[in-house]
This record gives structure tokens, C-alpha cells and sequence, in this order.
């Protein structure tokens, strides 16, 4: 019979701390937010032998006193929660408080803490949890954690550490996210006595440059978006910085690097034309919301978090990278002899523009501009022969137009196409004249509920402008007696619910109100996917598109046109010129 | 199931019953054949559970009895014979053999038990047309029916038939077509129907040759026999909208032009109309039309005077010059016949002078002109 | 009256007997809701529904004979049009790709044919296409083709999105004559109020451990495997069926050790216990934390019911055991043990270190059974089981 062994306090710790501290990643994650919190604006970073040997953060913040010190090694103990409430207030960092006992408990640390810049400090050595040594030393304000021989008293955990490389590339890992969320901090980061990272504090673009090469900057569009509460902020790359295997996907919560299948996922829709089939697209994505919204206090690691109400965040993270895109193709004219001078140029301009006002039109403009310039200077360039001989069209599953111009193929997607040409139409209908209207032979009865019923109210003027002629037939019921002439689909009994609808969205999405009608009435008037255009239609709807201002998006933000170079098929197909 | 037969009978009889099988389905006893022999006769099927289609090809019945032959591996299997008598049997294991001389080959079936009832025509009480008529009426209405998915029965064509004629509308609810015909073959009850339009274009191209076409009606379903070939459709749920109260009776403004002369001009101002809405306009006076055209997007306009015989208000109307072509291609009249009201009802346009036993009649609705 | 048709729903005499009655009083209603938890027989009574609404007798139940039934049990009638969730499709299919999903569709029919209880998740699949919700409103547009009526099921109907309710509240505010929808959700909530209000929702509780054990024996599980599975389902039939392919009293002795190890925290025994309790590729861990969970259940029932005769629900045969544990740790708090369950079960699904997720959990139980009494010749027996 064997000898029966009760677990003492301090293995009962060494294997909780399994749960916190997986691997030396995790204990840098935890140091490196305990400095933030500590409000410094240095941060210093050592490593040896992957982690192995040590792990050291020394930051210049506020440090603690010989009391707290004691206190922050006692399991449980932290300053920052007193409350139920405060769980749901984690603007500040570490809100578990269990890391420090937790790492103590499976290393060797030397803490050295000086709260003021008196030059007085503390020095503590806990080795295995327990604190060996202590004294007074001199030190500038700040605190410097060594954590050396991690998993030294459990070996099963340090045999659960991977190769070095892995151990390595995870510290990098969690250095490049705080970096990124913190470019205002200076870092240094030092591996086996190389310097590997010297970041001086900057602008989250500079750091890009810094951390992940020069010219990043060029390929990144920049996200800026507020809408129900949550606002975005931070990079996309553009599709040639994707790649196929993930890395580089950098997302924030409060600053606080979070992992998010369901938020990647917005993203990767959102940009789902631009990228192929398994590739990753380059984001760091900074989110702010109430912190009420979100659920943190799930995953001990802090990295999943739960939303109160997922979708909401999901939509408006698609629609701020969706606003973003239309840069996207922004690229493509710039291979015509535009420098980066007259990028940042471009860049300011679409800053002052922005600034100018909130209208989507100018976002677009701003946005548009370029590419549009060329883009149009080419559509017309070949007018003449066009005349003549109208270039070929094909229609591919039923969905997209292809076409040869000048430089390469244009590639454009029917339904985005037809929207932007309506939506032009429908603002044009609203400053200029009335539509004509279609009489119908059998009037439709539209019922709507009071929701419905209110908006349709507001909106019955503008929708007789479009071409609607509606009648009150009863209670929250409407006869249709006509609809605006020339619409190709003949989806009338349902149109006037269905703009009703997406209304509200583009209203959501702060556009104008007439705008917004004129949006939804795009949205559902035009053609769709699916829908087979004889050679005429599609070289109308080529043409219309080219005549409209903005012939790039559609009004949802989405692009119609995307350009293939010719010297791109040229490097695809491995022809060198 | 045993028979022979040429494999150019066997290839003419099974090719127009193969165009109805789906090439997939979530049903996949549904990519089959249906093969019955009884006697010296062999009967073939399919269905897409919309449309059912049969037909009877003469063979040398060797042994009476169904399977389901795999139609796509069947078919191109017997077009790569040469014109031979072919020899077809369905084992007890339900396998398919088909040989002919040294060549065999031997496909998988499927269990016949599991294949739908296949419709089959109630030989009495039946409509019998002419096939040239039926193809000239389902002809003049197609154009106008609905693609609108959320009024289903305006998808359809609308068939009746009472003791003494048969009757087709379609409406998109902006145009309207309405035609009857004379018959004298019908003994049944009357009988209505919202017929899907594939359907009716399928039995328009099986019109092709000389003869009698035989409808049969019940309330689901709607058939069409056509030689030794039976076409079967499912119906359109719900009634009709009741097109007799759009058609107005008192129309008092009467227009006669030349056809050819007026589709010459809408031709001519449809090219420089707004490629969207399509639109034009006929200023009508006592003694001429004339017909404009206005693009303010692209800058485009014209006119021109089309001599007519106008009696009525003088007024100005607009249309969708698709509309009005659409519905001109119908006229074989030398002249066109309009009737009108306001400039926002609907128009009667007819035909200067019907055929026999005919009587075509269509709507269309104008363009308010703001 | 004899027929020749065997009802495949387990229980749910109730909703049963409610579905009958609207066929045989001729008040259908044009649209019904089926909710209720995985597994209690959702799609089975909304399947066995449909038969009936085909069936050329409109008896109580579908007779089983008439041309209608046979084909509508086997899923392959033609006016019994049936959806559900499946990969979407990708941009750019091809004519490949669509016969393929063509071939996935029939492998789920036939799969659901054959046991009205499989739950059908192709891989990816992810929504109910809005081009399928389409299709089925077109099928309910045109007439039946054999049967009096057309029916149209969605399974999952929660897994539509907006745009496709929508499209199918279009179908529901005006039903086609003679269509007949049936929805069925584990998720009310995820469908539009506007589609609730106009079904007539029928509500189906978890099923009874007697009705689960029932199924399953008939469906050939050994008896006693069959209760316990029956009594760990928590009211789902699929659950059971899952649950009846492990060997489920192999479990329990692996999990009485478990717990025996945790409650004198034993690191060596622990080790030990942990690695056999998941050393299997039929145990899967959070069966194994299921269990530990129902074990904790009955041994606080036991302690309650002491004097009632209570049984153990799940742990049958073991009642030695368990008074063993209530007498050596008088001061246990369950309700912290079971919170470490639970608690053990959501680290386990965000994917950290089973070995590690497991010695907390022995850690917290250790925790919360709290102190032992002195040695009693029960506590032996516990330590030498």
C-alpha cells in the first residue's frame, strides 16, 4: 500500500499556476502589463536562452513599496479589484492578480521596486514561492522582474515547453502586440545579449515601419470608424501583404491584445475580394467599446473575450474595414509613375477632406479620387474606336462583367456596378426632378408595421420623387400605383418593404437620409448576380457606370471595378519583359 | 424487363424524355429513366417532379416489365452504337445490360420502387387544337409574363378553356396580353389554370411538326400529347388576378397607324432613349403623331412625325419603348390598332383586323411624364 | 386497427396527440415551430408530421401503406421538400461543385431517413442557403404533385440568415394554398419575432430517462449501458446514442478513482488516475467531466435524501462508495465542487492542457470536499475500492 502524500499548499499553486503560465510567453505577457499598469514609459526587456534561463521587464513606472511588494506575492492579493463592479471596469491591465504568486511559484524571481525617485528600493528573491531574501538597495524609480529558471520545481510542465524556436517566436509574439498597442512607450527588447528590437516611442504607422519593415506604411489603409458604441481604429494591410500561413493579425480590445475567431472573421469577409482562398490578411485592429459590452473575465490567459452582443461588434468591424477598401484598388494608377510624395499628399487631402465633413459622398471622393481620375481618363481614352466597335464583354457566372482596356482587364461585378449607377440616379432624381413613374395595372398593397409605418411616413415624399406613387388604403396600408420607369427587375411587390429595411441599416451606417434612400433603393433595384445581360446591356451598364462620379464603389463601400494589370498577368505568367 | 430495338429509334424516342431529366438532384433516383415494357411497347419517363414527360417507342418486347436506367450513361452509351438492334435487359439484381453483337455493357441501376409516380394523362374529356394554333397563341403571350418569383402566378400563363374557346393571358403588371381562339373539340367542364411558362415554351417547341395536339386537365396538373409524346406540368397555386377589371371599356381615344411605319420610328427614338428608363413620348394631334425622344444624362434627343388617323383628345403619353416594340412584334396587321384613355391608364392596342376565329387584344401601361 | 406503421418519435405524447387532432378536426395551421433542446425529437415529430399531412387517410397517425407514406417516410416525396444548413457555397462553383453538394444533400436525407434523430451538420455547414429558402417557396408556390398538400420543412431554422427569414416571413404572411411549413429551432430566440408569431409553436421538453433507456434498448444497447446512458443524456436521445457508444461502467469506476485521488490530493495516485481516466479514444474528457459532475450530483442527493432511501440516479451499484465519501468529508461543498466542473469543462473547450485543466480540477475538488475525518473503517474501504 503506498504511503499517502497530501499536496502541500505551495504544489497546489505550482499546478494552478499551470493554468496562467503556460510558457515563458505568458510571463512576459503578464511582467509586460504589469509595467503598463505601473504607468511607465520605458520599457526594457531581457531574455536568455529563450526564456529559459531568464525573463526580465524593467520599466521606469511607479513602483512598489516594500508593503505592496509582500502583498503582490500573496495569492489573491491585488489592488485593483475590490468590487463585482470593477470586473466589468478593466480599463487597467491584470485585473486577475494571480500572476505574480502564480510565476513565483514555478521560478526563481528577483524583484527590485522603487515607488518614488528617491533612489530608495526594495529587493526581494522568492524562490519557488517562497521569499528567501530581502534588503534595502539603491535604485532608480521602477520596477525590474527577473524570472529565471521557469518550471525549474515542476519538471512534467517545463518538458510541456516546445523547442526554442516556438518559445521564441511566442515572447516575439507577445512583444510585437504590445509594441503595436503601445507605440507611445519606448521598448527595447534583448535576446541572449543581442538587441533585437530598439522602438523608440512614435506613431502606431512608425512602428509599423519599425517592427515589420520600412515601406509597410505604403501598403497599409487606415481604418477609422465609429458606429453603435464601438469604435475602430488602427491598419489593414493591403491584399499584397497577405499571406498564406497567420502571424500577423494583431487585434486589440482597450489595447489589450485579444483573439478572436468571430472578429477575424469580419475582417477576412469584409476583404473577401481582395484575398484568396486560405490566405491571411496583414490588420492590426483596435477596437473600443463600454467596457459594460464586454465579457472578459473568461479565459484566464485573457485573450478570448465574449461581447454581450457579438453581431454588433462583428458588423461594425466589416463595416469599417469595408469603408476603408476602396484603397484598395488606389494601388493599381499609383504603378503609373505616382510617387509615395504624391501619396502622403494624397493622403493628407483625404484627411482634410474627411475632416470636412462626415458625408459618405466626400469619404468616397476622398477616397475615389485617384484611381477614378485614371480610371475614367482610360474608359474614355478609347472612345473613338469604341464608337465603332464596342470592345468584347463577357459575363462570367452570371456575376461579372470582363473587358479588355487599355492596361489590362477590368473586372466588374454587375450588381455593385448597377448599384452605384442607380444610387447616382436616385441623388441626381432628388436635386434635379422627379422620376418618371411606371403605371401599374394591378396596384400592390403594401402592410407595414407601426416600425415601418413611421419611416414610411418620412420617407413618402421622397419615395414619390423616386417614381413611387403610393396611396393610403387603410390602416398601415398602402396601395402601389406605380414605380420609378426602367427598372430592370421586376421585383416590385417586395421593393418598398425591403428599401424600408435597409434604410434603417444605411441610416445606421450615419448616412444622410436621402442618401440612404437612395442607397437601398440601388441595393434593390439593380441587377443581381445571377442575372444574364445580352452584349447591349452590359455595355450600357459599362458605360452608365463610367459616366457616374464615383464609378469605383457602390454605395455599401464595396469596389465594382478591379483592375488586372497587364504586367501582372505578365508576372503570373512568368514572362519576363 | 427484356426488349431490342435499333439504336436509331431507341436514340429518337429517349433523347426529348432525357432533356427533362436534372442533371443532379438531391434525389438522385431522379437522374433515371424510366423504362416500362409491355408487349411490343416500350414506355419512357422522367420527371423533375415539375415537369413529367413520356413517350411510347415500337421495340421487340422480350420480357415485360420497368427499371430505371441511368439516363445520362444510358444515352450517350447507345449514341456511340452503331445503328444496330440493340438489346436492353434489367436483371434481377437490378443491373443494366445492353449489348449488341460482341459489344456489352452492364450499368448500375437503381430500385424502381424508389422512383416517383410518373403522372400519366386521363384519356377523356380532352381538348384537342391544332398544333400550329397552340404555338401561335403560347407565341403571342410569353413576352409578357412575370419574373417576379413573389407573385408566383403572374410567372405563369393563365389558360382557360370553356365549351367553345381557350383563352391565354399573361401580365407582368406593366403590359398585359389576352388571346382567344375559336374551337370546336372540347366536351368537358371549363376549365382553368396558371400554367408555368417553362412548361409552355417546351410545349411550343414539341409544336413543331403537323398534327393535333391533346390537353387533358386535372387539378393539379395540365398535359399535352403530342404525337406518341406526353408532356405533364405541374400548376401554379392560387387564382388569377382578375385581369377583365384592367381592361377598360371606355377608351375613347382612337389611334390607327401603319405598323410598319410606327415600329420603324420607335425603333428609331428607342436608340437615343435613356438606356434605363427606356422611355418616350407620342404628342397625338388630330391628323399626326408625333414621337420624341429626351436623354437629359447623355444629351440625346430627337423627333419625328409618323402620319395617323387619331380621333380624341389631343394629349401627350409616355411609354418604355421596349414596351411598345414588345408588344408591336405581335401585330400581323398591315395596321395597329390603339385605344386610349388618360395619359396615366392603360391602352388597348389591337390588331387593325383580328384572324379567324381570334381575338388578341393587349394592355399597356404609360410612363407618367413628370 | 391494425397499420403498418411504427412510429419512430420517442415520448412526446403530448405534442403527439396535438398534432393528430389539428389533421383530424381539419384545422391545420399553415405553419408550425418545433423547439426544444438537441435530441428530444424535433425533426422526428415534424417528419412523422409531414407523413401525416401526405397521407392519403389522415388518420391519427400516417398509415404507412397508402402511395403517400412509404415515400414521405423514406424522404423522397415530391411534395415533401426539406432543408437545412449546409456549406456555402463557394464563389465560383462549378458544375463539380454543385453535383457534389447535390450528393451531399442525399447522403443527409438518407442518413435522416434512416434515424429521424441524426443531427445534420454537413462539414462547413454554416447557413441555410437563402437560394434553398427560395426554392422550397417556390415548391410551395406551385401545386402538389401527388398528395393534397405540399410541405415544407426547415430543420434549423434558427441557421438562416436575415435576408433568407425574410424571405421566408414573405411565404408565411401569405401562404400558398395547401403549403404547409415546418420549422424546427434549439434557438427561438435566433429567429425573427415576425416568423414566430406566425407558427403555431409546439414546444417539446426533454424526453424521460425511462423513454431514453427505452430507445435505446430497443435500438440494441445492452440494458444496463442503456440507463446509464439514459440517465447522463439529460432528456436527449442523440446525446444517449453518442453517450451509449462508450463503456460507460468502465467510466464510473474511472471516475470514482478520480475523485478518490483528488480528495486526498495524492499527486502520484493522481497522475495515475487522470491518465487512465483519459486514456481512451472512446472518453472523450468532457464525457469524463460530465460524469465527475453527475457523480458530485448523487452524492449531494445522497446526503440530502439520507434518510429517504434515496437511490443514486446515475451511479447504481455504487452506493457503498458514496456514503463512503458523505462520511469521511462531512463539511463538502458541492456546490463548489460542481463549479469546478463546470469551470474545468470551458478551460478543457478552449483547448488547454488536459493534464493540467484536470489536476486543477483535483486541486478545487480536494478544496471543496474540504476536511477529512479521522480514519473509519468506511474511509478504508474507500481508499482500498
Amino acid at each position: 500500500m503506498a504511503e499517502i502524500r497530501i499536496l502541500p499548499e505551495q504544489v497546489v499553486n505550482q499546478i494552478a499556476a499551470g493554468e496562467v503560465v503556460e510558457r515563458a510567453a505568458s510571463v512576459l505577457k503578464e511582467l509586460i502589463e504589469n509595467s503598463l499598469d505601473a504607468g511607465a514609459t520605458h520599457i526594457n526587456i531581457v531574455i536568455k536562452k529563450h526564456g529559459r534561463d531568464l525573463i526580465q521587464v524593467v520599466d521606469d513606472g511607479g513602483g512598489m513599496s516594500r508593503g505592496d511588494l509582500h502583498l503582490a506575492f500573496e495569492r489573491h492579493a491585488t489592488s485593483k479589484l475590490t468590487r463585482v463592479e470593477d470586473l466589468h471596469r478593466i480599463r487597467t491591465l491584470g485585473f486577475r492578480g494571480e500572476a505574480l504568486p502564480s510565476i513565483a511559484s514555478v521560478s526563481y524571481v528577483e524583484i527590485r521596486s522603487a515607488p518614488r525617485a528617491d533612489g530608495k528600493a526594495t529587493l526581494l528573491r522568492i524562490e519557488a514561492g517562497n521569499i528567501v531574501h530581502e534588503e534595502p538597495v539603491a535604485g532608480p524609480r521602477g520596477t525590474s522582474t527577473s524570472v529565471h529558471s521557469l518550471f525549474f520545481n515542476t519538471p512534467a510542465r517545463a518538458r510541456f515547453l516546445k523547442s526554442d524556436a516556438t518559445e521564441l517566436a511566442h515572447l516575439v509574439r507577445v512583444f510585437k502586440q504590445y509594441v503595436l498597442a503601445y507605440p507611445e512607450i519606448s521598448w527595447t527588447f534583448v535576446h541572449d545579449e543581442t538587441r533585437e528590437y530598439n522602438l523608440p516611442s512614435s506613431s502606431l504607422l512608425i512602428r509599423l515601419e519599425d517592427l515589420l519593415g520600412a515601406g509597410l506604411a505604403g501598403k497599409v489603409l487606415p481604418l477609422d470608424f465609429e458606429a453603435g458604441g464601438v469604435r475602430v481604429s488602427g491598419v489593414i494591410g493591403k491584399p499584397e501583404l497577405a499571406r498564406r500561413s497567420r502571424g500577423d493579425q494583431y487585434l486589440f480590445l482597450l489595447r489589450r491584445p485579444i483573439q478572436s475567431g468571430l472578429l477575424h472573421s469580419a475582417v477576412k469577409a469584409a476583404m473577401r475580394e481582395q484575398l484568396d482562398e486560405g490566405s491571411w490578411p496583414f490588420y492590426a485592429v483596435f477596437l473600443d467599446v463600454e467596457p459594460v459590452e464586454v465579457d472578459v473575465n473568461v479565459h484566464p490567459a485573457k485573450l478570448e473575450v465574449r461581447f454581450a452582443d457579438e453581431k454588433r461588434v462583428h458588423a461594425v468591424l466589416y463595416r469599417a474595414v469595408r469603408n476603408a477598401l476602396p484603397n484598395q484598388i488606389l494601388d493599381e494608377p499609383m504603378g503609373r509613375g505616382v510617387g509615395r510624395d504624391e501619396r502622403v499628399g494624397f493622403e493628407l487631402s483625404r484627411r482634410a477632406l474627411a475632416a470636412v465633413s462626415q458625408s459618405e459622398e466626400l469619404r468616397f471622393a476622398a477616397e475615389g479620387a485617384h484611381l477614378q481620375e485614371t480610371a475614367l481618363r482610360e474608359a474614355r481614352e478609347e472612345t473613338p474606336e469604341r464608337a465603332l466597335f464596342r470592345p468584347a464583354m463577357f459575363q462570367v457566372h452570371g456575376r461579372y462583367l470582363i473587358s479588355q482596356i487599355s492596361s489590362g482587364l477590368a473586372v466588374i461585378d454587375q450588381h455593385a456596378a448597377h448599384e452605384r449607377v442607380l444610387f447616382e440616379r436616385a441623388q441626381r432624381g432628388f436635386r434635379e426632378r422627379m422620376f418618371n413613374s411606371q403605371q401599374l395595372l394591378f396596384p400592390i398593397l403594401l402592410e407595414l408595421n407601426p416600425e415601418e409605418n413611421a419611416i414610411f411616413r418620412e420617407l413618402q415624399a421622397d419615395l414619390a420623387h423616386l417614381g413611387f406613387q403610393i396611396r393610403e388604403f387603410g390602416v398601415r396600408t398602402y396601395s402601389i400605383e406605380s414605380v420609378p420607369a426602367g427598372l430592370k427587375r421586376a421585383s416590385e411587390a417586395n421593393m418598398v418593404h425591403a428599401m424600408i429595411e435597409e434604410y434603417t441599416e444605411f441610416r445606421r451606417a450615419e448616412f444622410a437620409p436621402r442618401d440612404a434612400l437612395a442607397a437601398s433603393f440601388a441595393c434593390h433595384a439593380a441587377i443581381r448576380s445571377g442575372d444574364v445581360l445580352t452584349p447591349e446591356e452590359m455595355s450600357v451598364l459599362v458605360d452608365e457606370l463610367f459616366a457616374t462620379q464615383f464609378p469605383l464603389t457602390c454605395p455599401h463601400g464595396r469596389p465594382t471595378v478591379i483592375h488586372i494589370k497587364l504586367s501582372e498577368l505578365d508576372r503570373r505568367f512568368k514572362r519576363s519583359e | 424487363m427484356k426488349f431490342t430495338a435499333s439504336q436509331s429509334s431507341l436514340l429518337a424516342g429517349l433523347q426529348p424524355v432525357a432533356g427533362i431529366v436534372p442533371a443532379k438532384s438531391p434525389m438522385p433516383v431522379l437522374t433515371h429513366l424510366l423504362a416500362e415494357v409491355s408487349g411490343n411497347t416500350l414506355t419512357v419517363s422522367a420527371t423533375d417532379l415539375e415537369l413529367s414527360m413520356e413517350t411510347k417507342v415500337e421495340v421487340k418486347g422480350l420480357k415485360d416489365g420497368r427499371a430505371l436506367l441511368p439516363a445520362r450513361k444510358f444515352l450517350e452509351e447507345i449514341r456511340e452504337f452503331p445503328d444496330v438492334p440493340i438489346t436492353v435487359e434489367a436483371t434481377e439484381s437490378g443491373r443494366i445490360k445492353l449489348g449488341a453483337e460482341d459489344k456489352n455493357y452492364d450499368l448500375s441501376g437503381e430500385s424502381v420502387q424508389n422512383y416517383p409516380k410518373v403522372p400519366s394523362l386521363e384519356e377523356k374529356d380532352m381538348l384537342v387544337l391544332e398544333r400550329s394554333r397552340l404555338r401561335r397563341m403560347i407565341g403571342k403571350v410569353l413576352f409578357a409574363v412575370s419574373r417576379d418569383e413573389l407573385r408566383p402566378q403572374l410567372t405563369g400563363v393563365y389558360f382557360k378553356v370553356s365549351a367553345d374557346e381557350v383563352r391565354m393571358v399573361t401580365t407582368d403588371g406593366h403590359r398585359l396580353v389576352k388571346i382567344m381562339q375559336k374551337h370546336g373539340g372540347y366536351k368537358g367542364e371549363m376549365h382553368e389554370s396558371i400554367v408555368p411558362a417553362k412548361a409552355m415554351s417546351t410545349v411550343a417547341r414539341m409544336c413543331e411538326r403537323e398534327g393535333d395536339v391533346h390537353i387533358s386537365f386535372t387539378p393539379n396538373q395540365i398535359g399535352f400529347r403530342i404525337g406518341n409524346t406526353t408532356l405533364i406540368t405541374k400548376l401554379i397555386e392560387g387564382r388569377y388576378p382578375n385581369y377583365e377589371a384592367v381592361i377598360p371599356s371606355e377608351n375613347k381615344n382612337t389611334l390607327t397607324l401603319d405598323l410598319e411605319q410606327f415600329h420603324a420610328s420607335v425603333r428609331r427614338a428607342a436608340i437615343v432613349s435613356n438606356e434605363i428608363s427606356r422611355q418616350i413620348r407620342l404628342k397625338l394631334r388630330s391628323d399626326h403623331l408625333q414621337v420624341t425622344v429626351e436623354d437629359i444624362e447623355q444629351g440625346n434627343e430627337g423627333q419625328e412625325t409618323v402620319p395617323c388617323t387619331y380621333v380624341g383628345e389631343p394629349m401627350d403619353i409616355g411609354y418604355n419603348a421596349g414596351y411598345v416594340l414588345d408588344v408591336l412584334k405581335q401585330v400581323d396587321t398591315p395596321e395597329v390598332a390603339f385605344e386610349l384613355g388618360t395619359p396615366t391608364s392603360a391602352g388597348i392596342v389591337k390588331p387593325s383586323e383580328q384572324e379567324k376565329d381570334e381575338d388578341l387584344l393587349m394592355l399597356i401601361m404609360p410612363v407618367r411624364l413628370n | 386497427m391494425s397499420t403498418s406503421f411504427h412510429s419512430r418519435v420517442v415520448g412526446q405524447r403530448e405534442a403527439r396527440a396535438r398534432l393528430s387532432d389539428a389533421v383530424r378536426s381539419g384545422r391545420v395551421a399553415h405553419a408550425y415551430l418545433f423547439s426544444g433542446p438537441r435530441g428530444v425529437g424535433k425533426t422526428a415529430l415534424a417528419l412523422e408530421f409531414a407523413a401525416l399531412l401526405l397521407c392519403e387517410r389522415e388518420g391519427a397517425e400516417p398509415c404507412g401503406e397508402c402511395v403517400n407514406c412509404p415515400a414521405s417516410l423514406a424522404l423522397r416525396h415530391p411534395d415533401l421538400h426539406l432543408i437545412y444548413p449546409l456549406p456555402s457555397k463557394k464563389a465560383g462553383s462549378t458544375e463539380d461543385d454543385e453535383r457534389e453538394f447535390a450528393a451531399v444533400i442525399a447522403t443527409q436525407n438518407a442518413a435522416l431517413a434512416k434515424d429521424p434523430y441524426t443531427f445534420l451538420r454537413p462539414a462547413k455547414a454554416k447557413d441555410v442557403r437563402i437560394s434553398l429558402v427560395r426554392g422550397l417557396i417556390h415548391h410551395a408556390s406551385m401545386k402538389p404533385y401527388q398528395a393534397r398538400r405540399k410541405v415544407l420543412i426547415v430543420l434549423q431554422a434558427d441557421a438562416m440568415n436575415t435576408q433568407a427569414q425574410n424571405a421566408l416571413l414573405k411565404a408565411l404572411e401569405e401562404p400558398p394554398s395547401n403549403a404547409y411549413f415546418l420549422l424546427t429551432t434549439e434557438n427561438e430566440g435566433g429567429l425573427l419575432q415576425t416568423i414566430r408569431s406566425r407558427c403555431q409553436r409546439v414546444r417539446l421538453a426533454p424526453l424521460s430517462s425511462e423513454e431514453v433507456a427505452d430507445a435505446l434498448v430497443k435500438s440494441g444497447v445492452a440494458g444496463p449501458q442503456a440507463e446509464l446512458a439514459a440517465a447522463m443524456s439529460g432528456g436527449s436521445l442523440s446525446h444517449a446514442r453518442e453517450l451509449s457508444r462508450d463503456n460507460l461502467e468502465d467510466l464510473q469506476r474511472r471516475v470514482i478513482a478520480f475523485l478518490r485521488a483528488a480528495a486526498v490530493c495524492d499527486p502520484v495516485e493522481l497522475r495515475k488516475v487522470t491518465a487512465t481516466l483519459l486514456d481512451s479514444d472512446q472518453m472523450p474528457e468532457q464525457t469524463a467531466l460530465e460524469f465527475i459532475g453527475l457523480l458530485l450530483r448523487d452524492v449531494a442527493l445522497s446526503r440530502i435524501a439520507r434518510n429517504a432511501a434515496r437511490h443514486p440516479v446515475t451511479f447504481r451499484g455504487f452506493e457503498d462508495r458514496i456514503d463512503a465519501i458523505l462520511l469521511a468529508y462531512p463539511e463538502a461543498d458541492f456546490d463548489a465542487a460542481a463549479r469546478a466542473v463546470d469551470v474545468s469543462a470551458d478551460y478543457l473547450a478552449r483547448g488547454y492542457t488536459r493534464d493540467f485543466v484536470m489536476f486543477a480540477l483535483a486541486i478545487r475538488l480536494h478544496e471543496a470536499l474540504g476536511p477529512r475525518t479521522k480514519s473509519s473503517t468506511k474511509q478504508t474501504r474507500l481508499d482500498h475500492a
